[in-house]
């Protein structure tokens, strides 16, 4: 009997059998922008308090469409999700991802997937979010922090709030400053233009009718609820530029009592590695961290690539505290998270 | 001496040709408009026109064109490119909008002379198939070039990538012919001017051709103990010689006379055109997950990059067909008879052109923004050899077969392999650079994977219609990567509201409306917008399978003068 041979030439068209299988099958995984606004919907009428929404893969960009009115957060990473910001988590995920995947394999976290629900190629995952909870947020309530620049002992308050952080220096009065804030974007828009693109006016005339389109207000040294870019992703935090030589505190008295406070921290991508320059100009920053008067730690933030995090316990009373000092201004482009977290 | 083992092209080898040419062209004309305009296009629309301009002074028979001050005028705005493809540009939009009125597609009339170029490369492609392999192996080369995503694209714009592909070609192939042929090494010279009229890629073509010289020199020495060829008979040296003289002087002469910014100052601007494209900077390169802002660079960019833009029927057929061309060169090496076939010189040409331009990049000093564009001109190569690795697929599947019934079968099963890649050219080839094939999962695949999806503005048209109903009379957009002139061209086509307006570079915060490019590196960018406006979500944007190209956002309200919080001012 003769036996059939197997013709290698045959592998060439199975390989290409194979990728177009490879291309139904994810084509097969795009959800609509119909599915992403059902799945959403269908979140929107069983938020409460306490919920948090975010989409998964990150990359799946359409996602962001249909979150409008939702207390969506940033999830670039679900194997890396800090949850502890809310009781309840709405995962909108796609392209083989689920709730699931944001479960630690460790089970330290202990968050856990009650419910599932798809539409289409969207899933909704519903997770009861497990392990510690953050009782105390500078980010969310930055407004009730106080603000100060201290020079060789003596401080400066940087009192004036501009919607979005605190700034120490004014070159108009408040009100004029208020006032400015608030003109159209048209009005702005004509005052850039008579500016240069370092905002230092192009002619004498615009700076003698204050045609600052940023209202004197200066864009690095202030502190501010920020996003910024660091280890590769967006992330939410608190802008605290240092100023070169000087302490800038932030006093936060309403801090309520944890277990632990965790600052995450790290320079902005754009100043460390994301640049053709030789090397970074950024010098390493120094954090205090202080409960009352008592010392809770101190860290050295070094111009290294990513986001890290510092955990000190809790002690003492009185007002949270946190210093920050650098030998240079020079892009100093520091973001911190910090939180006070106690266990559920 | 001929190359005695090649096939002899037909008029009707040309008419074949020519006719997917035009198919091709008019399928790149029909898509114009679907493919948007990058900021390089935009300044090459202003460079075209300023260069017509000057050629319009010569038509009027005014001597003064030739005066420092009109030359400088025509031809200083971005004198880091030669001007052959902007005249051609702008040639083209006077011709076909001004002169004959044809086009009502400002944008359309610009392109036309890449579209031709990248058409007539399909063309190029078949007769190189022919001559090597045979009309089917022609036929899947042209189909080949056809069905790539990014060569697609690439083949719609006004700048220099599509042409510099083509003018590799048609060196390429003049210098093929000129290698048995005393007439076409005047062709190879003019063709070498050309070339560099084009783009400096084309820098490393000739030390590429000086290699498949050298290759031939000395093989005809191994088959014949002699360098040169008997009296009365030319040999490879006296043919490669006449190319070689006719490369350095006719082409330097061509490349001098296209170009008018050299009338004046030849050596300082000559040293500067030079040491612009020598110190270059680099651009940053979002590959695999991370990104690269300066050298040295990982040596397998060019190649994995290949491996997942190129449908993946061709990268088969043409790594069959590399397989074909590397093992026949391999049996002819031991051949030193005299009457060996000389048509190994014909194979490392082919290897030689499809390998250096990837090469190039792959060396990790050399600035590889731009991904894939930049080794192109070895795509028309690999499309031969899927070709010839058709022919030769078929030839292995289907033994029993033989004459015309096995030539209908691999012309069937090459249309099968190739029919993938003409999906996606269709589906992706207006966004090529978000085009990924099988083997990377396609564009969600090359997300997961870190690859980079947008580049440089091009995409900005497809958001286009959501910004001309949402968008307020007279509202301010800040544009992200597309440039003024390129909004200008969208207005000029009607693609775009007239009376919405431009903002400018760095604007976010100045505006009501903004667009954002996705660009990895351009990420801190759109965090510029979500700081300015308050909010992190798009309204409304360009998705491919569900990853954003295009981010459509609106400043949520307008500005207000803050509340002054307890404790402040």
């Amino acid at each position: 009997m003769s036996r059939v041979r197997f013709n290698p030439w045959w592998v060439a068209p199975f390989l290409v059998v194979l990728a177009l299988w490879s291309t139904i099958s994810y084509r097969q995984q795009v959800p609509t922008r119909a599915e992403w606004t059902a799945a959403a919907d269908h979140v929107r009428a069983r938020l409460k308090a306490g919920d948090g929404v975010a989409w998964a893969p990150y990359w799946a960009g359409e996602a962001r469409l249909s979150l409008h009115g939702l207390p969506f957060f940033q999830l670039p990473d679900v194997t890396r999700a800090d949850l502890a910001r809310y009781d309840r988590v709405w995962l909108l995920s796609a392209f083989g991802v689920d709730g699931e995947d944001v479960l630690d394999p460790s089970g330290a976290a202990t968050h856990a997937v009650v419910s599932s629900e798809t539409f289409g190629a969207v899933t909704v995952s519903e997770l009861r979010v497990g392990g510690e909870r953050v009782v105390g947020d500078v980010y969310a309530q930055l407004e009730s922090a106080e603000i100060s620049l201290v020079t060789k002992g003596k401080s400066r308050a940087c009192d004036f709030w501009d919607g979005r952080g605190w700034h120490c220096r004014l070159r108009g009065s408040p009100a004029k400053t208020r006032a400015c804030l608030g003109a159209s974007t048209a009005s702005k828009l004509a005052k850039h233009r008579r500016f240069n693109r370092r905002g230092r006016p192009r002619t004498k005339t615009s700076q003698m009718a204050g045609g600052d389109p940023r209202c004197g207000l200066d864009r690095w040294l202030n502190v501010s609820r920020d996003v910024r870019v660091i280890g590769d992703v967006p992330r939410r935090c608190v802008w605290f530029h240092p100023h070169g030589g000087k302490t800038l505190r932030m006093a936060w008295t309403d801090a309520p009592r944890g277990a632990v406070v965790e600052v995450g921290h790290g320079f902005a991508d754009k100043v460390i590695s994301d640049h053709s320059r030789a090397t970074t100009r950024t010098q390493p920053a120094t954090m205090r961290l202080y409960r009352g008067d008592a010392l809770l730690g101190t860290r050295t933030v070094d111009p290294v690539k990513g986001w890290r995090s510092w955990r000190v316990d809790d002690k003492g009373t009185g007002a949270l505290r946190i210093e920050v000092e650098s030998q240079s201004t020079v892009d100093a482009h520091l973001c911190i998270d910090p939180t006070v977290r106690a266990e559920r | 001496m001929a190359m005695a083992t090649l096939n002899r092209l037909r008029w009707s080898d040309h008419g074949v040709g020519l006719t997917l040419a035009a198919v091709y062209l008019t399928l790149l004309a029909a898509t114009s408009a679907d493919v948007g305009v990058p900021r390089d296009e935009s300044f090459y629309f202003y460079g075209a026109e300023r260069a017509a301009g000057w050629y319009a002074g010569l038509l009027d028979g005014d001597v003064r064109s030739f005066s420092r001050a009109e030359i400088d005028r025509g031809f200083k705005y971005n004198h880091e490119h030669p001007v052959f493809m902007k005249s051609l540009f702008g040639l083209s939009h006077r011709l076909f909008v001004d002169v004959l009125g044809w086009v009502d597609d400002h944008a359309l009339a610009y392109r036309l002379p890449t579209m031709v170029m990248a058409s007539l490369a399909l063309w190029l492609a078949f007769l190189i198939g022919v001559i090597v392999h045979g009309r089917l192996a022609g036929l899947f080369a042209a189909l080949a070039l056809a069905f790539m995503p990014r060569v697609f694209f690439h083949a719609h714009l006004a700048c220099f990538d599509a042409p510099v592909t083509f003018m590799w070609l048609v060196i390429a192939y003049t210098y093929f012919r000129a290698m048995r042929s005393r007439r076409w090494a005047v062709g190879a010279g003019i063709a070498l001017g050309l070339g560099f009229a084009t783009k400096l890629n084309i820098f490393f073509l000739p030390f590429t051709l000086l290699g498949v010289s050298l290759f031939d020199v000395w093989q005809f020495k191994r088959r014949t103990g002699a360098w040169r060829a008997p009296d009365g008979e030319r040999g490879p040296l006296t043919y490669h010689s006449w190319i070689a003289a006719s490369m350095i002087f006719l082409g330097a002469f061509v490349f001098w006379a296209h170009w008018p910014w050299l009338y004046y100052d030849l050596v300082p601007r000559l040293r500067e055109y030079v040491a612009f494209h020598a110190r270059h900077v680099h651009y940053p390169v979002d590959y695999l997950g991370f990104l690269y802002f300066k050298p040295p660079f990982p040596v397998h960019f060019p190649f994995v990059f290949t491996l997942l833009t190129v449908p993946v029927g061709i990268l088969v057929t043409g790594l069959i067909g590399l397989g074909v061309v590397m093992r026949r060169g391999w049996i002819d090496w031991g051949d030193v008879s005299p009457g060996a076939p000389d048509r190994r010189v014909i194979d490392v040409f082919l290897l030689a052109n499809v390998a250096v331009p990837i090469l190039v990049i792959a060396l990790p000093f050399t600035p590889i923004f731009g991904g894939t564009k930049h080794w192109m001109p070895a795509m028309p190569f690999l499309a031969v050899m899927a070709g010839v690795g058709v022919v030769r697929l078929g030839q292995g599947l289907f033994t029993g077969s033989t004459g015309r019934a096995l030539q209908l079968r691999t012309t069937v099963l090459g249309l099968l392999m190739m029919l993938p890649g003409a999906w996606a050219t269709m589906e992706y080839g207006a966004h090529g650079p978000a085009y990924y094939n099988g083997v990377a999962g396609g564009p969600p695949g090359a997300a997961a994977l870190g690859m980079p999806r947008n580049f440089w503005g091009y995409s900005t048209v497809a958001v286009l219609p959501a910004v001309n109903e949402q968008v307020e009379k007279r509202g301010h957009v800040f544009w992200h990567k597309a440039t003024k002139w390129a909004t200008d061209a969208y207005q000029r086509d009607g693609l775009l509201r007239k009376d919405v307006r431009y903002t400018g570079d760095w604007t976010a915060e100045f505006s009501d409306w903004a667009v954002y490019h996705d660009q990895r590196e351009k990420l801190p960018e759109e965090l510029d917008v979500w700081r300015a406006y308050g909010t992190e979500l798009p309204v409304d944007g360009y998705f491919i399978d569900g990853l954003q190209i295009m981010a459509l956002y609106r400043r949520p309200a307008p500005p207000k003068a803050p509340l002054i919080p307890a404790g402040g001012r």
